[in-house]
């Protein structure tokens, strides 16, 4: 991803961290969560995803972990 | 919601992990906390029936089995803790019976396992202390402050934490240990923003989703 491409993450949260000369801060890309969460649920249920067949029997607590997230 | 529903497993009295599987107490769990979180009307579920499914899976010694084929773990026993506290009937099973269990898997690091001797654990330990912390019995962990230091201890110099001692780092620690923590008051014992820096690190910055360690590919678990 180029410095262009980045500067048009829209939405992202910075979080400070440290105190003093150590302060700087986290970015959490929080509308590329959202779309990969929204996302999730198409890309499991493709016939040919092998995550999505290999993870087929624990499918219920999947859900749970995803609205969660 | 319709697709929980469809999960639920007649013959048992719980629910599977997908439609037309047999009941689990995992995946009866995870329904009833979806369930919980969409504010479904539990008046129209089967309760009686899934108390009963919970209630049946508890044995002699107060440990839990997750299913009809009797394994034994302390996951389940916080899975049908957790559960019944969400349907106010925890009052169905033994549960100073479950206590005891539970604290006879305590080991001498100060943490749990999946069952007596079994070694400590981080997910274990959620699960331990989750489940005593529903039984309002917390009081029954033997030395808290060493659990506490085992908990600690899992903070790796990557700043994230791992679930057993020399084993690498997971984002998904970050939950169970944390909540271990909150539960006991130790969040403090972790560094917060060393930890913070190795999950955003996790982050896949391009399609999103929080992977268990950097570089890796993300998932949901």
């Amino acid at each position: 991803m180029s410095e262009e491409e980045h500067e048009q993450v829209k939405e992202t949260v910075n979080i400070p961290i440290g105190t003093g000369n150590d302060a700087t801060s986290i970015t959490f890309f929080r509308d590329r969560h959202l779309a990969y969460i929204a996302g999730l649920s198409a890309r499991m249920d493709h016939p040919s995803s092998y995550e999505g067949a290999v993870t087929e029997h624990l499918r219920m607590s999947g859900i749970y972990w995803t609205i969660t997230a | 919601m319709n697709w929980v529903l469809l999960c639920y497993d007649k013959s048992t009295g719980g629910f599977g992990g997908n439609v037309g599987h047999d009941g689990h107490l995992l995946y009866t769990l995870s329904a009833i906390q979806i369930l919980a979180i969409a504010s479904y009307d539990f008046t129209t579920l089967p309760t009686e029936e899934i108390i009963k499914f919970i209630v049946s899976l508890q044995q002699p010694d107060g440990s839990f089995a997750g299913d009809e084929w009797g394994e034994i773990d302390t996951r389940f026993s916080y899975c049908a803790l957790s559960a019944l506290s969400l349907l106010s009937a925890l009052d169905r099973v033994n549960v100073p019976k479950a206590v005891e269990y539970i604290a006879s898997c305590q080991n001498l690091d100060g943490g749990f396992g999946s069952m007596q001797g079994a070694e400590s654990h981080a997910g274990q330990v959620f699960c331990c202390v989750g489940a005593l912390s529903i039984a309002k019995s917390l009081h029954v962990i033997h030395h808290p402050d060493l659990l506490g230091w085992w908990l600690a201890e899992r903070q790796c110099d990557s700043g994230g934490l791992n679930g057993r001692p020399e084993k690498q780092a997971d984002v998904c620690y970050s939950w169970w240990i944390l909540s271990v923590l909150s539960i006991l008051g130790r969040v403090d014992w972790i560094n917060r923003d060393r930890l913070a820096s190795f999950i955003a690190k996790a982050q896949d910055p391009d399609d999103g989703g929080i992977a268990d360690r950097p570089d890796d590919m993300p998932d949901v678990r």
